[in-house]
């Protein structure tokens, strides 16, 4: 047993997998339960244990299936980013061993490959001549530098007009409604709010009766109601799935979303310590923040959600659960949420992102399509230029960074090819 | 020169075949996928497409692997279904998606793919590994009730 620990929390520094405590509210049960008395994951205390895949191993092990190779990977240029995971509630005990497919839910390749880059600002541009799949952050590739030069390439006599102007577009979020905690009363849209709070203990107990807080820690949305002139905070929402306002109307059925996060108590007796005076144990109220599902077991369905690892971070100790003059100084916990806040509300030092939904793209992505101009051009390729052109690299035309859109290729004798494309252009300035 | 092979050789194309394939960038578009409407003679291609008479209907034809080539360097790899058979020529449908990948690989489920088995404790049996027919009940199960 004492092996099973070491290598679970082993796992939290290397390997395709992590292991973070998750708690479930409709059960209220945990999984991975973590023991502050043991400094280790709770495995004698029962309950389910789960490890959580790595998203970037788990995009290398699909394509190595198929001998291609992912040689540029947006999950894992960074430690943080390598700890993007996958909770799967398809939880099959799995203690031992796992075979990663029992991990992954009733879809297909395709799926996982659209959800993926729709969910993140990612784009897979896969190669078949080379095998080679390169899975590139959206805003590097409309930020980077040109490549090279399409003017030579232009039909004779052909100009270029720079006047279509790219429309914006709108985004709604459909939920599955088969998950209780993503059911119709939670409003994950853009939501106005009174203030922020860092955690649930700093919601004020005195407010007017329909206020909306923010919920820093959780990054969740709560609202004053008062019945029989009791004021109650209920949870009505989700910034997570947070979008965009604009022109346009786009909607999409996620299967990716991200799980909510809670601060949830625990229970559990621990030694504590007084300086030449000795030992004793007490029990204690550990407040953590936790990713939480609502899903019993016969409510799982097949669907992904992200979160990110954090790192051993300190639970909270309210100041009444330690006797005074007494210490406990093992309160770490391996902590994973979805949005880059600590329990006290904090935002961590060395984290960059939070998994919210921006709508498809990233944010330089967003504003290169809303400045761009659309335009239409003939071009006369060298068939081996042809093949070098890379959808993934912008290139320049008449002093303007462009980025291929789409392609029509006619393929025809002769040493040039004649292609119809359409191009977005950065405005200048 | 334009040349169409499959696994049961090269397919003869007509004289005057125009081949134009789009291609989209997966940064604006989440799908990218073709389909190419070709007629090619008959009695050259029977070997591959086989006695015209015995096609009934595109639907009980079997897709065929097909890659396009132009001078002799692959341009695309995709499937060719047969839409309809004359006596003079073969109606088909070139068809494929992203680079091939999706095209071919797009539908499969992931947990028919053998992703490989990894012990993260060594050493202790697994309580419960559910069989291939175990999960996909309990995955059909769960899809009704959800």
């Amino acid at each position: 047993m004492r092996s099973c620990r070491h290598k679970l929390v082993a796992t939290l520094s290397g390997g395709d997998f992590i292991c973070f405590p998750v708690y479930n509210g409709d059960t209220n049960t945990w999984i991975n339960r973590w023991s502050f008395d043991q400094q280790t994951f709770a495995m004698d205390v029962g309950g389910p244990r789960t490890p959580f895949l790595r998203i970037f191993r788990a995009l290398e092990r699909l394509f190595a299936l198929k001998e291609y190779t992912v040689t540029e990977n947006w999950f894992s240029v960074s430690a943080e980013r390598r700890n993007i995971v996958l909770y799967n509630n398809t939880n099959y005990g799995v203690c031992a061993s796992f075979d990663i497919r029992y991990l992954f839910p009733d879809w297909t390749i395709g799926d996982f490959i659209r959800e993926i880059e729709d969910y993140f600002p990612v784009s897979l541009f896969i190669d078949a001549r080379t095998r080679t799949v390169r899975i590139l952050g959206d805003d590097e590739v409309v930020t980077a530098a040109p490549a090279g030069e399409l003017k030579q390439y232009l039909e004779r006599d052909y100009e270029v007009v720079f006047n279509e102007k790219q429309a914006g577009f709108d985004l709604t979020c459909q939920l599955p409604d088969s998950d209780k905690s993503c059911e119709g009363e939670f409003d994950y849209l853009d939501q106005a709010y009174s203030a922020e709070v860092y955690t649930v203990r700093d919601l004020p107990l005195n407010c007017q009766a329909g206020a909306v807080y923010r919920v820093l820690s959780e990054g969740a949305y709560y609202r004053a109601e008062v019945t029989e002139n009791n004021l109650q905070w209920q949870l009505i929402g989700n910034a997570a799935m947070g979008v965009r306002e604009g022109d346009g109307d786009i909607t999409r059925e996620p299967k990716i979303y991200p799980m909510m996060t809670t601060t949830q108590l625990q229970h559990e007796e621990v030694t504590i310590t007084q300086q030449y005076v000795g030992t004793k144990r007490v029990l204690v109220n550990f407040s953590l923040l936790v990713p939480y599902t609502q899903k019993a077991s016969h409510l799982w369905t097949q669907d992904f959600r992200p979160m990110v690892y954090r790192g051993f971070v300190p639970a909270s100790i309210a100041p009444d659960q330690v006797e005074a003059g007494y210490t406990f100084n093992g309160n770490h916990y391996p902590l994973a949420n979805f949005v880059n806040r600590n329990v006290d509300g904090t935002a961590f030092g060395n984290q960059s992102f939070e998994l919210c939904w921006e709508g498809l793209k990233g944010a330089q992505t967003i504003a290169f399509l809303e400045g761009a101009d659309k335009i239409n051009a003939k071009l006369l390729i060298p068939q081996p230029d042809l093949e070098k052109l890379d959808t993934a690299k912008v290139y320049a035309l008449d002093g303007r960074a462009v980025l291929i859109s789409e392609m029509v290729i006619h393929y025809c004798e002769g040493c040039h090819i004649s292609v119809e494309a359409v191009l977005f252009a950065l405005k200048n300035g | 020169m334009k040349e169409i092979i499959t696994p049961r050789g090269k397919v003869t194309l007509a004289l005057d075949t125009v081949i134009d394939i789009s291609r989209n960038n997966p940064l604006f578009h989440s799908a990218e996928a073709f389909s190419i409407d070709l007629t090619v003679p008959r009695i050259p291609n029977e070997k591959i497409f086989g006695y015209q008479y015995r096609i009934a209907s595109a639907s009980r034809a079997e897709p065929i692997e097909a890659r396009f080539l132009l001078n002799g360097r692959e341009q695309l790899c995709g499937s060719i279904e047969i839409i309809s058979a004359t006596y003079e020529s073969y109606h088909l449908l070139l068809k494929g998606g992203r680079n091939d990948f999706l095209f071919r690989f797009g539908k499969l489920k992931l947990r028919e793919l053998v992703f490989g088995y990894e012990d993260f404790v060594p050493g202790v049996s697994p309580p419960f590994q559910p069989t291939d027919a175990q999960l996909q009940a309990q995955i059909g199960g769960h899809a009704l009730r959800g």
